[in-house]
């Protein structure tokens, strides 16, 4: 007995010492073969049969995983003790089986049906195990964008994967329009600033148009422009070929500001990356954690929306407002004001809502017409039951409406 | 540098105009969603005429669409002025055809139902407010300018000559004098303001004054002329200083136009004479063609 | 143009707001019956023949028909002329470009051409002598001293004494002037014999002419029918280069370079005020404006023009103001020996190098642009002032290379004409001061024989001079580094536009604004998106679009009914269960820009006939406006209900026709630029 007893003793004490070896060489994650484990030198005399013993133990402990690898066939993973805790105190084996395989699926989290198919278990068992589990704060239930009607599990101390949870713009499953329109804004404040020059532009022709320094950086002196103050923009000269189709509504105070152009070869337009920074710099998205990609893809869809637009400079990609002349000079969070205001005054109605970003979209004779949404336009024709002659569109458009 | 309220996120966020939401009844999972179309209300109630639409606005006209407007208008004005000119359809309508047509034949109705080419000119009879009704034209006058007549098809060259009348009867228009063009003496388009408050622009320099003084120098003009002819001198009386209309009222037809041809008879610009230049014989057979087309029905 | 019944509506509408019912009628029926002859047209309408032959007069008479005789009966097979009647509704627009580019009194001629229709030059002279006499004939009866003098000097138009009538166009000769001027500009075009024959017509008997004499046994083969081809498209250019014929002999006179010096240049705002202007050559009446010639509007140029003007809008909305001015400037340029839009498939094949028309615009230089910008024009405006080493020099002078087009050089001797032309326009502007802005039509730029020099080559530029070139190069650079590619640098220091390309995108534009404006900023997101991807399954829009699935939906459904996106069904097997089917979005702009067109025309169609109900709402009060008796015995007529309706009335006409020609903003982008 005491062999037997002093055998048991040897072997904890070689199941200790593979166990700290093979953490202190690799996550949890790593597969370890047969022959990685005979290399860390802790069985002696590379004795196969006391390896797979150990290793039997291990895994009786729950401290060690068996998997199948593609390569190098059985092997094994570690398991943290406080995990391994978890599965030997579970009632039942049937219960471990369940546990073990939600534990399996990782931060994707599995179906409960999966479970059920996989396991070959009743349904009710399964149930069981599952309230078991949830109750004693072993595993928890999640959503997965992917599959959103499906019950779904996950390990209780994991978080969901970007898969799962859709990635940094879902919330509890769901898109999250409010941040994204958030950080769209302050994308697109942050390229407009950083891609157009801004200047302040007087009311009187001759009155000095000193460049303000809006950029980091460049500053030009603005005694040359100065010198020829008598000259006048193009706006004034009445020449059609410049004359605005509509009257602008700027107003034109005597020190208004306003955006222009960067000349051509301009080579600091902000890039992705250069974006991303910035919003990590401002620690704007607290918990969430944006990489590149997710930038890139907020700088798509600002791109795809018309706001901005990529140039290639000597092979470098930045973005540039478009119609950079145009665009509000307002600073970015006295316009959320103006509108929030605007909004709770009931001034803005859902149809005539002013961008958030960017310009008003430019409109044309076709959407400025009764006819151009008009939702009953198929059905428009002379001496039809619908037609111009009757239209109440036409009345309101003209303000003939009683 | 954008200073943003990260803590902000009170809007709704969705960036759409005009009702993107989908609501309750938003599209289902696996519904095949083009099958269902937004325009059907399906409420089961009949659809209303005129369903509820936040109709757009136009923005005010820039100067350049006044502009070109205007233009656009002063125009269409000169071209009713002008001598080939027929009236519009919407003098010739009743309120009531404004109805769906089927075929060629209602189609024919819906015009000039009471246009002056179909009425009788002798059993009509005249009212004493239509003798100021500005005269409207159911025929072009044609004889009253000249045309390159090289560029028309052989037989249109008698109309043009304003030889093709209803009846040989009538008044040879053939003339062995020069027809001149007139170019048109609307030089602004009336205001309400002229029309209907004369009072209002009297100022001299005003817009509006220039086109009223031309109008009152014209008829002094062609007035002054006449008089020299010894004719009528009620010509001032203001009734029409219209003088395309007036020669159309003219059985004679020839009025001003033959007097302030004869003043150019010497003129070096003279020399060519389109209808002389032409005059080939070959329209005279045409002239038959005029006894109100019977030959062709 | 493809005439559907949309179109075939509005002209109709159109002929009879400007001409009447008779013509607009036989009109209408020629379009919805084809090509037909009188005895027919007396069919359709039931009118009498009188009517129609009148009736085609007119519309012959405003260019509005084709028509081809018979030559054995003699009789005439007429056809409508839809573009022509089309074009009606620019003529706003077309006598405000007129008068902007080319001052009032050539807006006057145009507008008197197109009132007239086809004229031949001696009648609108004796028309012009006519009204020069009356006018002069008023003065001397109505007043007495001090405006003599004003006449003789006709210092200025513009110094309103009020009982002058004032005339836009002052003297024969000034008359003659403004004709060669416009028809240099091609804006006026002689009518020859084919003018009224349609172009299909054309072709036909062109054709039948090339294989008469050069094919007579038959076309066999590969190489022949290229042959013939050729020979077709030549024969069909001669007889297109026929409209011209009146331009090439001006140009042949010895008079022409001389004139062309002094008028060409003010092409912006060149007006000819007053008869001293041009006092010169008052007596020189231009032997190469022979007076037999008949005469007409040439759309095709006006559209040439217009379309400059649209592209430069688009710089003002994308630039701004200054670069917008520069793009003006470089594109009247370049357009000059540019005679239409588009290329005619049939006869401007990839290589002719007989005719320079057709091969493309050719190339203008830094120094044509610098010698016609307005020297008053600050040209360090409109554009940011970033630190030197920001600016990558090289990437931005990068020449942009487009090897199937072929350069025309643009003769030197045009250059220097312009060139010292300008300096005129210069002394004119600078010693002039504030003055000059007050109009347009003020500025004395050409015809006036300014005697001031003020740069001549290399003699005293002052400092601030020097960097001017630099300033007008930022601007190009600009438009060229552009992504809708507004110009083109196509060598040290010459510049292109590359239309087709630029105008395709330009459509682009114009129909994300129509997406945007209807479906909302996500509704452009998707379209783009499809756009930029091609077809793409519906579970890989959201994800791309930032959107929640069932708002895309939604939106895609909501564009699709719109006509801006169209979906294609893939099955999944042979069972095509609907239900397992991919549904892949697409985006095909011509297919959206063709029903943008349609939806265009309907809608001009739909203010016409509102104003017409309008019409007849007031008809008393517009009857009465137009009684004679009205005038002179206003207080009984007038009445405060009266002049309140009708100004309402006017006010709803001017804003439907506005709303008409807004639109046609739209379709001329799509269909005709």
């Amino acid at each position: 007995m005491a062999a037997a007893e002093n055998d048991a003793a040897k072997l904890q004490i070689l199941k200790d010492a593979l166990y700290d070896e093979v953490r202190q060489h690799g996550s949890e994650t790593r597969q370890f073969s047969q022959k990685d484990l005979l290399d860390l030198n802790v069985i002696p005399h590379e004795n196969v049969a006391l390896l797979l013993r150990v290793v039997q133990g291990l895994c009786d402990d729950k401290l060690f995983i068996g998997t199948t690898g593609h390569v190098s066939g059985i092997a094994w993973r570690w398991r943290s003790r406080e995990d391994a805790k978890k599965y030997t105190s579970l009632p039942n084996d049937e219960t471990m089986m369940v546990y073990s395989v939600i534990d399996e699926a990782g931060a994707d989290g599995i179906w409960n049906r999966t479970i059920k198919h996989r396991l070959n278990m009743h349904e009710a068992v399964v149930k069981n195990c599952i309230k078991y589990l949830e109750s004693h704060q072993y595993i928890t239930s999640m959503k997965n964008v992917e599959h959103p009607n499906k019950k779904m599990y996950i390990k209780a101390n994991l978080r969901p994967s970007d898969r799962a949870t859709g990635g940094p713009w879902f919330t509890d499953g769901e898109l999250d329009t409010a941040f994204i329109t958030e950080l769209e804004m302050i994308v697109f404040e942050y390229i407009k600033n950083h891609s157009a020059y801004l200047s302040s532009v007087s009311g009187h022709p001759t009155a000095t148009r000193v460049p303000k320094k809006s950029i980091k950086g460049p500053t030009t002196n603005g005694s040359a422009e100065e010198a020829r103050g008598v000259k006048r923009p193009a706006t004034e000269i009445t020449n059609d070929d410049t004359a605005a189709p509509h009257p602008s509504t700027a107003k034109s105070s005597t020190k208004s500001k306003a955006f222009l152009p960067l000349p051509a070869g301009y080579r600091q337009y902000p890039t992705v990356t250069e974006i991303a920074q910035f919003i990590h710099d401002t620690g704007i998205t607290n918990n969430t954690t944006l990489g590149e990609a997710d930038i890139q893809q907020l700088v798509d869809v600002l791109m795809y929306d018309g706001l901005i637009e990529p140039l290639r400079v000597d092979g470098r990609k930045g973005y540039r407002v478009t119609k950079a002349a145009k665009q509000d000079t307002m600073p970015f969070s006295k316009r959320q004001q103006e509108l929030e205001a605007a909004a709770a005054a009931g001034v803005i109605t859902a149809d005539k809502q002013l961008p958030l970003m960017g310009v008003e979209p430019t409109s044309n004779g076709l959407t400025e017409a009764p006819c151009g949404r008009c939702p009953v336009f198929e059905l428009c024709e002379e001496g039809g039951p619908v037609s111009p002659g009757n239209c109440v569109y036409f009345q309101r458009w003209l303000g003939l409406e009683d | 540098m954008p200073r943003g309220g990260g803590g902000r996120g009170g809007r709704g966020g969705r960036g759409g105009f005009g009702g993107g939401r989908g609501g309750g009844r938003s599209v289902a999972q696996n519904n095949v969603p083009w099958t269902m179309d937004q325009e059907i209300v399906l409420d089961g109630k009949p659809s209303e005429l005129f369903p509820p639409y936040n109709v757009p606005t136009a923005p005010s006209l820039s100067k350049k669409e006044e502009k070109q407007v205007s233009y656009f208008l002063l125009f269409r004005e000169q071209c009713h002025d002008g001598p080939l000119y027929t009236q519009a359809r919407t003098w010739t309508r009743t309120s009531d055809t404004n109805r769906r047509t089927y075929g060629q034949e209602q189609i024919n109705k819906k015009y000039g139902t009471t246009s002056k080419a179909t009425t009788d000119p002798f059993l009509s009879v005249p009212t004493y407010s239509q003798k100021f009704q500005q005269t409207e034209r159911t025929l072009p006058d044609l004889a009253s300018r000249p045309f390159a007549k090289e560029f028309y098809p052989p037989e249109l060259h008698a109309t043009l000559d304003g030889e093709d009348e209803v009846g040989l009867a009538t008044k040879r228009r053939k003339t062995t004098t020069k027809k001149t063009l007139a170019l048109s003496n609307i030089t602004s388009l009336r205001t309400a303001e002229e029309l209907f408050m004369p009072g209002a622009q009297q100022e001299p320099g005003t817009e509006g004054t220039g086109p009223r003084f031309d109008k009152v120098l014209e008829v002094l003009d062609k007035a002054e002329k006449r008089a020299e002819d010894g004719e009528d001198a009620g010509f001032l009386s203001g009734e029409d200083d219209d003088d395309w209309v007036k020669d159309n009222e003219d059985e004679d037809g020839e009025g001003a136009n033959a007097e302030e041809e004869d003043q150019y008879d010497d003129e070096s610009g003279d020399d060519y004479n389109a209808e002389q230049y032409f005059e080939g014989g070959d329209e005279d057979d045409y002239d038959d063609g005029g006894d109100d087309g019977g030959d062709y029905m | 143009m493809l005439v559907t019944q949309s179109v075939a509506e509005l002209c109709a509408l159109l002929i009879d707001e400007l001409h009447g019912e008779l013509p607009s009628r036989i009109f209408a029926t020629l379009l919805n019956r084809g090509r037909s002859s009188l005895i027919q047209l007396v069919q359709y309408t039931s009118m009498t023949p009188r009517q129609i032959r009148h009736g085609l007069a007119v519309l012959l008479q405003h260019n509005l028909l084709f028509y081809q005789v018979d030559p054995e009966t003699q009789t005439a097979a007429y056809e409508a002329n839809a573009d022509y009647a089309y074009n009606l509704l620019r003529t706003g627009k077309i006598l405000e470009m007129v008068d902007t580019s080319y001052g009032g009194p050539a807006k006057d001629v145009m507008q008197s051409l197109l009132l007239l229709g086809q004229t031949r030059i001696s009648d609108l002279t004796a028309a012009y002598q006519e009204k020069i006499d009356q006018a002069t004939k008023a003065t001397n009866t109505h007043k007495m001293e001090i405006d003599d003098e004003n006449e003789a000097n006709g210092v200025n138009g513009h110094s309103h004494s009020p009982k002058k009538p004032d005339l836009p166009v002052k003297s024969i000769a000034q008359l003659n002037s403004i004709l060669s001027r416009l028809v240099e500009a091609e804006l006026i075009d002689a009518v020859h014999a084919r003018t009224f024959q349609s172009p299909d017509d054309i072709f036909r008997d062109v054709e039948k002419e090339v294989i008469k004499t050069h094919f007579p046994n038959g076309v066999k083969g590969g190489k022949a029918k290229i042959e013939l081809e050729e020979s077709i498209a030549e024969g069909l250019r001669k007889v297109r280069s026929d409209s011209k014929s009146l331009k090439r002999k001006l140009e042949q006179n010895a008079g022409a370079a001389k004139r062309r010096k002094l008028f060409s240049n003010g092409g912006l705002n060149g007006s000819l005020n007053g008869s001293a202007t041009n006092g010169v050559h008052d007596e020189d009446t231009d032997p190469g404006l022979d007076p037999m010639f008949v005469i007409r509007i040439n759309y095709e140029k006006c559209l040439v023009d217009l379309r400059n003007r649209r592209l430069v809008q688009f710089v003002q909305e994308t630039f701004g103001d200054t670069s917008a001015y520069v793009y003006g400037i470089l594109l009247r340029l370049l357009t000059k020996r540019l005679s239409r839009c588009r290329l005619d498939p049939r006869m401007d094949t990839a290589d002719n190098d007989d005719e320079k028309e057709s091969s493309g615009p050719g190339f203008v230089t830094t120094t044509e642009i610098l010698d016609n910008l307005k020297t008053s024009v600050d040209l360090s405006l409109g554009l940011g002032k970033p630190a030197k080493e920001a600016i990558s020099v090289r990437a931005a002078e990068k020449i942009q290379e487009n090897p199937s087009k072929k350069k025309i050089k643009i003769e030197e001797a045009e250059v220097d004409g312009h060139a010292s032309a300008d300096e005129d326009d210069d002394s004119g502007a600078d010693s002039d001061g504030e003055s000059d802005y007050d109009s347009d039509h003020k500025e004395p730029s050409s015809g006036m024989n300014g005697t001031k020099v003020k740069f001549a080559d290399g003699a005293g530029l002052k400092e601030s001079r020097l960097d001017r070139p630099a300033m007008l190069r930022q601007h190009l650079l600009l438009l060229a580094e552009s992504s809708q590619r507004f110009i083109r640098h196509c060598g040290q220091n010459e510049w292109t536009v590359d239309f087709i390309p630029l105008l395709q995108a330009l459509r682009e534009a114009e129909l994300d604004s129509v997406i945007e404006r209807t479906s909302g900023r996500q509704g452009l997101r998707l379209a783009r998106i499809l756009r930029v991807k091609g077809k793409l399954d519906e579970k890989a829009l959201p994800n791309v679009a930032l959107m929640r699935k069932a708002e895309m939906q939604q939106k895609m459904l909501e564009m699709q009914t719109a006509g801006f996106v169209h979906v294609q069904e893939v099955p999944r097997d042979n069972k095509a269960d609907v239900k397992k089917s991919f549904f892949l979005w697409f985006c095909d702009v011509d297919k959206s820009l063709n029903k943008l067109l349609e939806t265009s025309y309907k809608t001009m169609v739909h203010c016409i006939q509102v104003l017409e109900v309008l019409r007849q709402k007031e008809k008393d009060i517009l009857l009465l406006t137009k009684r004679s008796d009205v005038r002179g015995r206003e207080k009984d007529v007038m009445r405060k209900e009266y002049y309140d309706r009708y100004s309402r009335f006017l006010e709803n006409e001017k804003k439907l026709f506005a709303q008409v020609m807004r639109i046609d903003d739209l379709v001329a982008l799509i269909r005709d630029f």
